[in-house]
């Protein structure tokens, strides 16, 4: 404290307040750790249920079970095949849907007339159930790698353009007058407003997409394939190996969980404004 | 001195976004604005103040008359006239110094010396060390010293300012003002400047012009004859008061 202050020196000082009890971990980490509580409380369930034999083990198989059966499977090239397959399929789907999305999206949020000509047919689109596709797009295709590749686009598709199309609407009318007065040409518009103020609108919809692709990579995978985690699980559960099922679902479950994850890692890297 | 902004006989209707109902929001302004000059427009909310202002950049279509830059008329933006809009008008996704630089990249690119001259900006405008910070991270008044930033540094001959402090709490508003007259004084650009602070108009403004009610027509232009350099003795001075119960007085009688 500087003497010529004239002030009596406060208690507190600094920025560090020394005297107050450090916050407790399970206050910290409050969300996480009563999700985790959650989450091995329903674990402890189904291994009490099968264990006791409330659940036939034959049909539900039990966490151990499937544990005991991940480290068998996770580790054989079999099971690895299989894994690359589907993960192949849904990135080149996502990719391709998100390409896609985007640059369909934009122009139809930006221009007014492709605007009002194009909602309502995307708009009907979207609103039928994208499995009912499944049939005529085997028709079309065949059964095959481009086939599940073209029903994980058709998944995630529509959720990016409609996206993309309320990104491109919504765009602040005081950022399009920056632009405009700095003499930004049509293309440096859509560059350095257009695009940029709809990358929030996209994330939110690749968000929807993930969950949807992974929806149609498995169904396809029931339907068309020889290969995959959706034919893996369809082929165990129709032999009554249920761990082996479990695990492949498991799987998808933590796919799902870290394709979101990312995109959440992005939007707060990228999008924090 | 010879005439920078020459507005005549204008007109301009006025519609918002789809189909909402045109508006006259200007009809018959006149108005002469010379080199240099530091010119404030006032008067009652909502009268076409920042109408006429968005047209002089060149934001918006002219259904009469003609405004003149330079002694030819425009026909849109031109990076001859730079904007400081109202405030939440940096783009949220770019740090302060790609706001700052955004009308330069657009056009010449950013070559040394165009960053050296930014550089000086920044100092001139009191952002040094906030050049990586997003506009979020700013408080208002940092904002528009960005905002202001941004239109200077593409050097524009005129300025152009939407209420610029108009968001800034009071402290912070009244060091803004005395800063951009030494801004004004260091740059000798054209200003125009739009406010509804009839106290900041006189003390800014080597003139004042008064608006009539909607449509907008030229009312009223107060000389200032106030001595520069200005400070905030000045702002608070009986020569001042004057001149803004005048002004007030021109707003609030009946036409």
């Amino acid at each position: 404290m500087p003497a010529s202050s004239g002030q009596r020196a406060s208690a507190i000082e600094s920025k560090s307040f020394p005297n107050l009890p450090p916050v407790h971990w399970t206050e910290r980490y409050f969300r996480l750790v009563w999700g985790a509580v959650g989450i091995v409380g329903c674990l402890l369930l189904w291994q009490l249920g099968s264990s006791t034999g409330v659940f036939d083990p034959l049909f539900v198989s039990s966490p151990l079970e499937v544990l005991r059966t991940a480290v068998r499977l996770l580790p054989s090239p079999e099971f690895l095949g299989h894994l690359f397959i589907t993960s192949q399929c849904l990135f080149l789907g996502l990719s391709i849907a998100l390409v896609v999305g985007v640059f369909v999206g934009l122009p139809i949020g930006w221009f007014p007339r492709l605007n009002a000509t194009f909602e309502p047919v995307i708009a009907a689109v979207y609103g039928v159930p994208y499995i009912a596709f499944l049939p005529v797009i085997i028709m079309w295709t065949g059964i095959g790698m481009t086939s599940r590749v073209i029903i994980v686009f058709w998944s995630a598709v529509f959720p990016l353009i409609i996206n993309s199309i309320q990104g491109a609407r919504g765009v602040d009318d005081n950022f399009l007058r920056v632009g405009r007065s700095f003499s930004a040409t049509n293309f440096q518009m859509f560059l350095t407003i257009t695009l940029p103020s709809s990358v929030p609108y996209i994330l939110a919809g690749l968000r929807t997409s993930i969950g949807r692709a992974i929806v149609g990579v498995v169904v396809a995978e029931f339907f068309m394939s020889s290969k995959g985690l959706g034919y893996f699980i369809n082929l165990k559960a129709n032999a009554l190996e249920m761990a082996p099922a479990f695990v492949a679902i498991v799987l998808l479950a933590l796919f799902g969980i870290a394709l979101v994850s990312l995109v959440t890692y992005i939007e707060n890297r990228f999008c924090n404004w | 001195m010879p005439n920078k902004i020459a507005v005549r006989d204008l007109a301009i209707i006025y519609r918002g976004r789809h189909d909402h109902e045109p508006v006259l929001a200007c009809n018959g302004v006149d108005l002469e604005v010379e080199e240099g000059a530091f010119v404030s427009i006032v008067g009652p909310s909502g009268c076409g103040k920042t109408t006429l202002l968005y047209a002089i950049d060149g934001l918006l279509p002219i259904n009469q008359g003609e405004i003149c830059v330079n002694g030819n008329p425009i026909h849109g933006p031109g990076i001859d006239r730079a904007m400081v809009f109202q405030s939440a008008s940096l783009l949220p996704w770019r740090t302060v110094w790609s706001n700052i630089t955004y009308g330069v990249r657009l056009h010449e690119g950013l070559d040394r010396e165009r960053v050296e001259k930014v550089e000086s900006l920044i100092d001139m405008v009191g952002l040094r060390g906030f050049e990586k910070r997003y506009p979020s991270e700013l408080s208002g008044g940092m904002q528009q010293r960005a905002n202001l930033a941004r239109a200077l540094a593409v050097d524009p001959d005129i300025l152009l300012l939407d209420e610029p402090f108009a968001s800034v709490d009071a402290q912070t508003r009244e060091k803004l003002q005395v800063e951009l007259t030494h801004i004004w004084a260091r740059t000798r650009k054209t200003m125009v400047f739009v406010t509804h602070d009839i106290g900041e108009a006189v003390f800014l403004s080597d003139r004042v012009v008064v608006f009539s009610a909607r449509p907008a027509r030229v009312r009223e232009i107060v000389d200032i004859r106030v001595p520069r350099p200005r400070s905030l003795e000045t702002k608070h001075s009986p020569l001042v008061q004057d001149y803004v119960r005048q002004v007030w007085n021109l707003i609030e009688s009946p036409n």
